[in-house]
This record gives structure tokens, C-alpha cells and sequence, in this order.
């Protein structure tokens, strides 16, 4: 039996983009939708209240609220970004503003609670309507979240498992990444990445029923190119020119060369959307636009054995 | 991964907390967009068409009106593909915000025109450079054989076919080569201009006068006395119109259509939106940017053509020269940089020659490189075949697609080299017209009022400027689709301009016959694998 899949990534915390892949369920008529990593924002916009007026400075403009209809829609654009909105009163953006500390934990608070509206969101949508959601933690995702994760009846996080999903074919999920230069939260040495997958890849057994949910692209594929920095984190520009490299995974390569799976589905590297052949391997990475509020996606269907059609969608 | 988020710095000001995250990088900006968009229109290329078919169709109509008439309105034009592309900042241009505005099958077809008249742009402006620029500097420094060589058929054919294969070869080797190639070109032009009006300011009348006489002596054409003379004659006579150089805006409008040939063109990088870091600004100074400073150099290069040389002798020249009058017997077709040139030494006659043709030579490259992107996102939107979709890991670039496309670009020079007639270059200004410029006029007018973009509209900042209660973008497609019109009307009721080819306007509805079939056809064919492709083109409830 045919089954039609929606795969998208990297919506780093914008609402706009995951109340979208909720929507494709109906819209594109699937049966399984997964959300590959880093699900959660990069920033917090401090919205800060001061004798009845709110004001929040995003993309270096100052936005100004009177009342509670105004401040929802200053609130609704910075979400709308993939940020996160915190109302505070002036003191308290005062603490925070001078402690990291503080600043990390309300990240964390955001990034649950965010979480669990989503899921929940998802629950009320989708219960019922016959569609299994997976939605994995990338290496961008605390581990906050997977706590807000695991309390859903509806929503499966796969990371690190075999999954049976649809139509007699395993889904084998791994949300970290190899190395960043930003020591972001899940990352692993490659050695551990090829451990763990190899493994998982065996416990799923049959490779022609199997797609690798791996957030981390193969390496040296199409999929995984980014611009080269330096050790202070600065692009590398040779002749005015951004120097790109591969920046995938080799361990994850390795493991779809050898196993040679029905399918990869990868994010991670935002710029690098397209399809690639490793072997007989069909490799994926929609890429990801969420700053846009456009989701990118792409929507497979596939049977054991066979990947019978596919499309990159930008909705 | 190895990127850092250039497109998020913008939010790293006071008043924003950030974590440990990777991202996006998005390479091009405004300085980019802004060269993009000024190679595309040309100011070399362009301004030559311009100073010598802009007196041969509007007679007396003066230069810097017909500059004004277009480069106003162009300006709303360029900034209603700026600001779509900053609702839909994504690569593929018109093919992306008209499928999702208006209709996937107008989306297709807006790119299949684009793809179309590209061919006829590949096989024409790759001829171009080697007749006019290279047979003009070949000429000018007195290489009399090889400028010969490179007029005639065979000629046109080996220098366009080179200049092709460079083209494929730079394109295939990715979008560094590009853009080194492109600035190699740009500086090589730009070089050409300074040359130019650094001879022509310091020059005076009778220095061009005896400058002239003593060229056209050496072929046998009119000096610079009679050519104006009898020219203007010929014109008064054989046209029935008065060639007194004025102001009058009757006499302006036709240098209209003329003046679009370079002018409507500044809107390509908007297929590279994608790839542009702080879209808004990048687009909104870029685009119209590269228009503004074409109208400014055509300024620049007019006046001192008129201090100069002097409107008579242009509009002499252009009659003698178009007609075929005996008056004008030069090997090589008038133009403002070789007017220049033949009162300067040998050195700077190779400079101004080759920079002449620098702004010809990355023609085919403009064309190849959208072209192999259109392709590609047919592909992803299931339209085109797998094939186009492959991109090669050892060079970056969707090798196979460029080889189809050069290949087929070798078909349109062949056609071009043996019947010029049938690929007139005004002949491939009317599908872009009434196809991808016109379909994108029409997104801008409706992008705020359609249900089904209206939420990327409303999140986009192009929602917020409006012009009294009227959103801005709709006021800018609405004078966008205007001046198209006009244009329109012009190419359809001036014979002269050529557009009116019968053969060439039935070719072309066929190949937008086919491209209809062959759109339902993919669509049919997707439909029974399961995928049906007009979800491609929806916007997901955000809801």
C-alpha cells in the first residue's frame, strides 16, 4: 500500500509555520507527517510594559502597543518571526537584561510552553482523523522540550527509535547533529552517530521498508552545503566570494551507502534544498524559509521497496 | 553546520536575547542586486539601440523626454517585482508569485514565455557580440578582414557559438564563476563609459566633424555637412515629418517602445530573491537602483552626444544607416561609442571596443543561468522531469539542464545567423510583455486582495505602505501594467519596429499552445502517481 508522507524541518519556533504543517495534513491528504528538528526559536523579543504602553524592538524598528488588542498583534508578529514574546515590566527586563542566566531560563519556559501548545494544537486538529505525527528534537532543541513532547496521546517523538508507521515501513530517527561550531544542545561525535544509526537501521531490518528521519544531511551530497567560517565565526570570503563547504554528516552517509534505505529525510542546512542520489538512496532536504512564515516541505509518496513519487512544496 | 545567520543579525540589536542556534546565510546583497539589475538592461548595449533607432522612430522627439516617459513609470515597474519578491522572497521570480497569486497554469506559462523569448535573447545577443561590437572595433582600429569576418553569417555563427559555450562553461562552474565573470564584465563596461565621455567632454564639434571626414573618406561616405544635410532632407521628403529637435510630447512617445528595449529590463535578480540577504532593502534599492542609473548614464551620454556630434547628425546618421542611403557607407553599423572613438588613439579604441562588447558577452550567461533555475523549480514542482532537478555534486549547478538549454540556445543562433528576420529582437519583447511583465503588473495590483495569499501578504512589511487607503503594491502594478499597454500599442501599431512578424507571432502561440498541453499533460501524468501538482502552488492555511 501507497503512503503518502509530508515531511518539513528547521521551523524554528515560528508559530505561522507549525500551525502549517498541522494544516498539510488536510490540505495535502496524508497519512504520516513528520517534523525533522529544531522545532524551537533562536530569539526572545522582551516585550516591555511601562505606564501602559508596550514596546518591543524587532528588526531594529520599535513597535508600540496601547491595550490589550494592540498588544496581541505586536505579540502575533513576533511569533509569526520564530521568536519568542515575554511580557515583563520595566524592572524585570532590567534583571534579566544583566543576567545570562536569567535569559536562559526564560528561554527554556518559552520553548515549553511553546511546545506544548503546539502539541496540543496538533492533538486538537489531527485526533482521529487517521494521520500519525512524528515530530523529532534537532540539534537546536534544548531538552526541555522533550518532556512537552512525551505527554502527547497524539504526537510520536521518534528521536533515537525504530518507529512502525504506515504501510509496513520503519521510520529510523536521529535529531543530533555532528559537531557545530556553536556547541549547540544535541551534537555527537560522528563515530557515535554511525553507532547509533547503524544499529537502528539493523533493528528496523528490511532497508528497502526503511526511511532514516536523520536531521543531519549525508555528507558531500547537494544537500549539505553552507559557507565556510572562520574561527571567529565569520564567513570565509575568497576573492568576495562566500567559500562553501560540506558541512553534512560522514557518518550518515556511510550508513545509507552501506544500508542503502528506501529513503533519507534531512534538514539542518537551511540553504541547501534539493534532492540527492547516494547509491539508490534518495536523499531529502526541503530546506527551510521559516523567517518567511513559508513552509517548506516535501510530500512523498512511497511503498515498500519503492519511492513512487515525491514534491518539494513551499505553502 | 558551518553558516552563520546572516539573515537573523538584523535582530541582534538592543532589545533581543539570542541563544545557541544555527541558520541561514543568505549571500547577495544590494551591491549585487544592484550590478544584477543594471547588466541586465545594459547601459552600453541598450544606450546604443537607444541613440540610434530613438531618432530613427520618434524624428525631432527629444532623447531626454523619451528617457523620462519610460524610466517613470519603470520605476513602479521595478518596484512591483521589489516588493513581490519581498512578499515571496523566494528564487524563480514570476514563476513563483504568479502560480500562487493568480493561477499555477498562468504561473507556468509566465515562465514558459520568459523561457521562450530567452532562446531568441541567447541566439541574438550572443550574435551582437560579434556584429555590432566586435565588427565595429575590429573597424576601428582597421583589422578590416576580421571585421569583416565577423559580420557575415559564418562569422555571426562561430563568435555567437563561442560565446555560448563560455557561457555554459561559467555557468556550470557555479555561481562564484558567475559572479567574478559578471564583474569582470561590469568594471570592463563601465571602464567603456568613463573612456567615452571623458573623449566627448573634452572634445569639441569641428574636432568629431574632422574626425568624422577623415573615417568616412577612407569608405568612400558622406562627410559631415552632407550627411546632415541630405539626410535631414531625405527624412522631410520621404517621410512627410519635420525634423526639428524639439521638446513637443507628440514627437517623444514613439522613442517609448525603444527606449523599453533596455529600460522594462531591470527586474532579472528578482529570480535570485531566495539567495538575497535583507530582501526588502536588497530588492527595493537594487532593482529600481539599476534602472535609475541606466537612465542616467543614457543622460549623461545624450547631452554629450548632442554637444558633440549633435542631434541632426544622429538623426542623419540613424535614416542613412537604416534605409540603406548611400550616404553611409561605413562597414559597421553608427554608434555613440564609436562616435567617441574615432577621435581617440588606438589603445583606447581596443578599450572602448571590447568594453562595448563586455556589455553584450554575459547576454547568453543572463539567460542560462535563470533559465537552468526556472527549470529547477519546475522540476521540484513535479512540472518538468526529474532530469532537471539532478544537480551535480562536483560542480553545485544542474549540469544537465545547462546542456539541454545550450543546446537548444545553438538551435535559435543557427536560425538567427541564416533568417534574422524571424528572431527580430522586438518580436521576443511581446511575449515577455504580455506575458511575464503584464502577469506579474496583474499580482501586484490583486497580491493584497487575494484569499489566497492575503496572510503572506499581510505578514509581509509590504503591507504596511499604502498610498492613502490604496496598498502601494497595487498602485505600483496598476502603473506597471499602464506604461505595458502603451508599449504594447506601440510595438502593434508602428510597423517599422518589426514586431508584427506574422511567422515568428504564430510560432510563438504555438509554443504557448504547447506549453498549455504540456501542463495538463504533467498534470494528468503526477495525478496518477499520487501526487497532485496544483498543491504546490497553495499557500497552507496558517490559521
Amino acid at each position: 500500500m501507497a503512503v503518502k508522507i509530508f515531511y518539513a524541518s528547521d521551523v524554528h519556533g515560528s508559530e505561522v509555520c507549525f500551525r502549517k504543517f498541522v494544516n498539510a495534513a488536510k490540505a495535502y491528504k496524508v497519512d504520516v507527517l513528520v517534523l525533522g528538528g529544531d522545532i524551537t526559536g533562536k530569539a526572545l523579543v522582551p516585550v516591555v510594559e511601562e505606564g501602559g504602553v508596550y514596546r518591543a524592538e524587532l528588526f531594529g524598528k520599535v513597535w508600540e502597543a496601547k491595550g490589550e488588542a494592540e498588544l496581541e498583534k505586536v505579540l502575533s508578529a513576533i511569533r509569526a518571526s520564530g521568536f519568542y514574546a515575554v511580557v515583563m515590566d520595566r524592572g524585570e527586563y532590567e534583571k534579566v537584561v544583566s543576567s545570562p542566566q536569567l535569559v536562559s531560563e526564560l528561554f527554556d519556559k518559552a520553548m515549553a510552553e511553546t511546545v506544548r501548545s503546539w502539541v496540543k494544537l496538533a492533538e486538537e486538529r489531527l485526533k482521529g482523523a487517521g494521520v500519525e505525527v512524528y515530530i523529532m528534537p534537532g540539534n537546536d532543541d534544548r531538552f526541555v522540550i522533550d518532556e512537552a513532547l512525551a505527554e502527547s496521546s497524539l504526537v510520536v517523538n521518534p528521536d533515537g527509535r525504530v518507529v512502525e508507521i504506515k504501510g509496513g515501513l520503519k521510520l529510523v530517527s536521529l535529531g543530533a547533529s555532528n559537531p557545530t561550531p556553536w556547541r549547540t544542545p544535541r551534537e555527537l561525535p560522528e563515530e557515535e552517530i554511525y553507532k547509533r544509526l547503524s544499529r537502528l537501521v539493523e533493528e528496523a531490518g528490511d532497508p528497502s521498508s526503511t526511511i532514516l528521519n536523520v536531521h543531519a544531511p549525508p555528507h558531500g551530497t547537494i544537500l549539505d552545503l553552507a559557507p565556510l567560517l572562520d574561527s571567529e565565526l565569520k564567513i570565509v570570503r575568497r576573492s568576495g566570494e562566500v567559500e562553501m563547504v560540506h558541512v553534512g554528516s560522514t557518518a550518515v552517509r556511510k550508513v545509507v551507502e552501506e544500508f542503502q534505505p528506501l529513503a533519507g529525510l534531512h534538514g539542518h542546512v537551511h540553504e541547501s534544498k534539493g534532492v540527492a542520489k547516494v547509491g539508490r538512496t534518495l536523499c531529502f532536504n526541503p530546506g527551510s524559509d521559516y523567517s518567511s512564515g513559508a513552509l517548506r516541505g516535501v510530500l512523498l509518496v512511497v511503498e515498500p521497496g519503492k519511492v513512487k513519487s515525491y514534491m518539494f512544496t513551499y505553502g | 553546520m558551518e553558516g552563520e545567520d546572516e539573515d537573523d543579525l538584523s535582530t541582534r540589536s538592543k532589545g533581543v536575547f539570542l541563544r545557541e542556534a544555527t541558520g541561514l546565510v543568505r549571500e547577495a546583497g544590494w551591491i549585487d542586486i544592484l550590478v544584477f539589475a543594471s547588466l541586465n538592461i545594459s547601459w552600453g548595449l541598450s544606450a546604443w539601440w537607444y541613440f540610434l533607432w530613438g531618432p530613427y522612430f520618434a524624428p525631432g522627439g527629444n532623447l531626454h523626454l523619451g528617457i523620462l516617459l519610460v524610466t517613470v513609470p519603470m520605476v513602479f515597474g521595478a518596484l512591483s517585482w521589489a516588493l513581490l519578491v519581498t512578499i515571496a522572497p523566494r528564487s524563480g521570480g514570476d514563476y513563483v508569485f504568479v502560480s500562487r497569486i493568480l493561477h499555477p497554469l498562468l504561473g507556468f506559462l509566465s515562465s514558459f514565455g520568459w523561457v521562450v523569448a530567452n532562446f531568441i535573447w541567447i541566439a541574438v545577443l550572443s550574435a551582437y557580440v560579434a556584429d555590432p561590437a566586435l565588427s565595429i572595433t575590429f573597424s576601428l582600429v582597421g583589422w578590416t578582414g576580421a571585421a569583416k569576418f565577423v559580420s557575415s553569417q559564418v562569422g555571426v555563427f562561430v563568435i555567437g557559438a563561442l560565446v555560448i559555450a563560455v557561457s555554459a562553461l561559467v555557468a556550470i562552474m557555479g555561481m562564484k564563476a558567475f559572479r567574478v565573470f559578471q564583474a569582470a564584465c561590469f568594471a570592463l563596461g563601465v571602464l567603456m563609459f568613463a573612456l567615452v565621455w571623458a573623449i566627448l567632454l573634452s572634445a569639441s564639434r569641428s574636432d568629431f566633424i574632422a574626425a568624422w571626414n577623415s573615417v568616412s573618406a577612407a569608405y568612400g561616405s558622406a562627410d559631415y555637412d552632407t550627411l546632415v544635410r541630405e539626410g535631414l532632407k531625405y527624412v522631410r521628403e520621404t517621410y512627410g515629418v519635420s525634423t526639428e529637435y524639439s521638446w513637443d510630447l507628440a514627437k517623444a512617445l514613439p522613442l517609448m517602445p525603444v527606449a523599453a528595449w533596455g529600460l522594462i529590463y531591470p527586474y532579472l535578480a528578482a529570480y535570485i530573491a531566495g539567495e538575497t540577504r535583507d530582501v526588502q532593502k536588497s530588492m527595493l534599492i537594487g532593482i529600481p537602483g539599476g534602472l535609475l542609473l541606466t537612465a542616467i548614464s543614457w543622460w549623461v551620454t545624450g547631452a554629450l552626444l548632442e554637444k558633440v556630434v549633435g542631434y541632426d547628425f544622429l538623426l542623419a546618421v540613424a535614416y542613412a544607416y537604416g534605409d540603406g542611403l548611400e550616404l553611409y557607407k561605413l562597414p559597421y553599423p553608427p554608434s555613440y561609442h564609436a562616435f567617441a572613438a574615432i577621435m581617440a588613439p588606438d589603445w583606447a579604441k581596443w578599450l572602448i571596443g571590447l568594453g562595448f562588447a563586455a556589455w553584450t558577452f554575459y547576454y547568453a550567461l543572463y539567460s542560462i543561468m535563470p533559465m537552468s533555475r526556472i527549470f529547477l523549480a519546475w522540476a521540484f514542482d513535479r512540472l518538468a522531469p526529474s532530469f532537471f532537478a539532478d544537480v551535480s555534486e562536483r560542480f553545485h549547478a544542474p549540469v544537465k539542464s545547462i546542456l539541454f538549454i545550450t543546446a537548444l540556445g545553438y538551435a535559435a543562433l543557427a536560425v538567427y545567423a541564416a533568417f534574422p528576420q524571424y528572431l527580430a529582437s522586438f518580436t521576443a519583447m511581446i511575449p515577455q510583455i504580455s506575458t511575464t511583465f503584464m502577469l506579474t503588473a496583474i499580482s501586484a495590483i490583486v497580491v493584497p486582495f487575494r484569499s489566497k495569499t492575503k496572510s503572506m501578504y499581510e505578514s509581509s512589511p509590504v503591507s504596511k505602505l499604502k498610498l492613502g487607503p490604496v496598498p502601494f503594491v497595487t498602485v505600483c502594478g496598476a502603473v506597471y501594467a499602464a506604461l505595458l499597454l502603451t508599449l504594447l500599442y506601440f510595438y502593434f501599431t508602428i510597423p517599422g519596429l518589426g514586431a508584427l512578424h506574422i511567422p515568428s507571432l504564430t510560432a510563438m502561440a504555438a509554443a504557448y499552445g504547447l506549453g498549455i498541453a504540456y501542463f495538463y499533460a504533467m498534470k494528468r501524468y503526477r495525478r496518477r502517481q499520487g501526487i497532485d501538482i496544483d498543491i504546490a502552488f497553495q499557500e497552507l492555511p496558517p490559521e
